[in-house]
């Protein structure tokens, strides 16, 4: 384990030291999603004062910091990585990570990350301590939805990982990689406020609920503790069918010409 | 262990989609798709010993790079057996890949945007060595790349025969005992192959280090290896030494002839095969039986300056056997 974080670490150290090599990319991509954020604000406030979400301005912003930082987390670490995951094995050089001794989807899903995510995490925590303080949340509930959070979006991650694996018989997976962010992008709305169907489909099918909602609702007070295990079995289950699913694509692996 | 790489009747068959070019082979591509079945090996065998480094050779399209795959465990192998260091390389153990690497002289591993020691550090986290070791190992294989004060540049700075001595230096960085090197001079200047050659001789040699060479630079081959293995079309030509691969496709010598005049190019096709002629000088290829007459002959019948007997260059033996596609 101790291994595995020292790369993690490592990576992240030069994915930043990437970042500072184009500081002008990195200014535009906090404009951009401070724009953005605000943008949101505006939509929940004024769906919160019409009264369709059903929840006092400071829960409905709970419910919006969550997804904010799921979609910040979206637009740093899981796009990036898929994408990058994508194009290596465009080109062949999922060689370098299949060679190394570490678990090769853990190295494919620490490989990159953009600072094109970070406004978003930013806001969308400054949003969750808005509202939780307005609140008065407890350092109970505080503590659950962190955990939460944490597994929520680790959740999230392995959902659309499996989904990349797709690029193994089809290559180019961009477009897979935006479709899922946007999807998740509906939790940022209690899921109650969907039609029954829609619901279905966001609880059973995509694990907007648990990656999104579930955390707000725990951070609320509105969710049983349980769900953290739930998430838990839930993430267990992911990594093992990743694992397990991955082995078999690279079946197919044909790799790049060289 | 008797055999540090074995392949044994290796065989590796894939499907290729094809398209038809234009606007109705596009719809057609999109709708229905076609394939095509491609053996890029077709039972290939060959051992090496621990410690042999050893030629792999072969034209675009024979199936070495799909070789390698497999005996890296990149490519699960369609038939037949692989297996590298007691391991079976498709199980991809961590154990196994600790003991091996692949440079492959058209990819790169290096973080482009990054300088060198960067990606150094997180193969060294990868691959657990510690910090002492990493901070020693870097220091002795930069000195014996030349390469000391370019690790701190990012690596889209420097020029091509830095970078591929960079990859060197990431690629065993942990050491392997097994290295699969897929045209590690590709691209390279003179001075820069030597240079990459001189450092894969004295880490196989101070490592014992098993080495499995692909190049298209019969320099390279001649320089490292003793031993070499053609394969053609997917199926193996020849396994054995350099010399045998001369003696067995080349059966014979190349006499170079320099003039006192100029001759016509039909002068000296009785003698042999006229390789080249330019003005006063002229190679040919004369069989290795009728080289004492030919000579003598030669020196009676023209005004030779000067004459030499050599063995044929590598390449011009090689392209033989390629084209010819001899079967061992």
């Amino acid at each position: 384990m101790r291994g595995y974080l020292l790369v993690l670490l490592r990576s992240m150290t030069a994915v930043a030291a990437g970042w500072a090599e184009y500081r002008l990319d990195f200014a535009a991509a906090l404009l951009t999603a401070l724009v953005e954020a605000a943008g949101r604000v505006v939509a929940v406030l004024a769906l919160v004062r019409a009264g369709v979400l059903d929840l006092a301005p400071a829960e409905g912003f709970v419910y919006l910091g969550v997804a904010t930082v799921v979609s910040g987390f979206f637009a740093s670490v899981v796009g990036p990585n898929l994408v990058a995951f994508s194009q290596r094995l465009l080109e062949g050089s999922l060689e370098f990570v299949l060679l190394k001794p570490k678990h090769p989807v853990f190295l494919l899903l620490v490989q990159t990350a953009s600072p094109w995510g970070i406004p978003d995490l930013l806001a969308g925590a400054v949003l969750l301590a808005w509202g939780l303080s307005a609140l008065g949340v407890g350092a109970g509930a505080l503590g659950l939805g962190a955990l939460a959070l944490v597994l929520a979006v680790a959740v999230a991650y392995l959902f659309a990982f499996l989904l990349a694996l797709v690029g193994f018989y089809s290559v180019h997976v961009h477009n897979l990689v935006n479709l899922v962010a946007g999807l998740f992008g509906a939790g940022q709305y209690p899921i109650r406020a969907y039609a029954a169907p829609v619901r279905a489909v966001l609880t059973f099918v995509l694990p907007v609920y648990l990656a999104v909602n579930l955390p707000a609702e725990l951070f609320l007070g509105r969710a049983a503790a349980g769900g953290v295990l739930g998430l838990l079995t839930v993430l267990g289950g992911l990594w093992l069918l990743a694992d397990r699913l991955f082995a078999l694509a690279l079946r197919s692996y044909a790799s790049a010409s060289g | 262990m008797e055999y540090a790489v074995v392949a044994e009747e290796l065989r590796k068959t894939y499907w290729v989609a094809e398209k038809e070019p234009g606007l109705f082979g596009t719809l057609r591509h999109f709708v229905r798709r076609r394939y095509r079945r491609i053996e890029a090996v077709r039972g290939v065998s060959f051992a090496l010993r621990p410690g042999e480094i050893v030629g792999f050779l072969g034209p675009n399209g024979a199936g070495k790079t799909t070789t390698l795959k497999m005996l890296t465990g990149l490519l699960y192998p369609s038939g037949g057996r692989a297996e590298v260091l007691g391991y079976r390389p498709q199980d991809r153990r961590p154990a196994f890949l600790r003991q091996i690497t692949l440079v492959m002289g058209n990819k790169a591993q290096l973080l482009w945007d990054l300088p060198v020691l960067d990606t150094l550090r997180i193969n060294a986290a990868v691959y657990e060595i510690p910090e002492a070791e990493y901070q020693k190992r870097v220091r002795r294989f930069a000195s014996m790349l030349g390469i000391e004060g370019v690790l701190t540049q990012p690596v889209r700075k420097l020029s091509l025969g830095e970078r591929m001595k960079a990859e060197l230096m990431a690629a065993l960085l942990h050491h392997p005992r097994v290295l699969f090197l897929d045209e590690p001079t590709l691209g390279l200047d003179v001075n820069a192959q030597a240079a990459v050659r001189d450092f894969v001789r004295q880490y196989a040699r101070a490592e014992g280090a098993t080495v499995l060479l692909t190049s298209h630079y019969m320099a390279d081959i001649e320089a490292l290896a003793e031993r070499v293995i053609v394969i053609h079309e997917g199926r193996l030509l020849f396994d054995g030494g350099l010399k045998g691969l001369v003696e067995r496709f080349a059966p014979y010598k190349e006499v170079r002839l320099d003039l006192e005049a100029p001759l016509a190019p039909g002068d000296l096709a009785p003698f042999g095969e006229v390789v080249e002629l330019r003005g006063q000088s002229a190679r040919l290829l004369v069989e290795k039986p009728r080289l004492t007459a030919v000579v003598a002959r030669l020196l009676a019948e023209f005004p030779v300056r000067d004459l030499a007997v050599e063995e044929p260059p590598l390449e011009e033996v090689i392209g033989r056997v390629f084209r010819e596609g001899r079967v061992a």
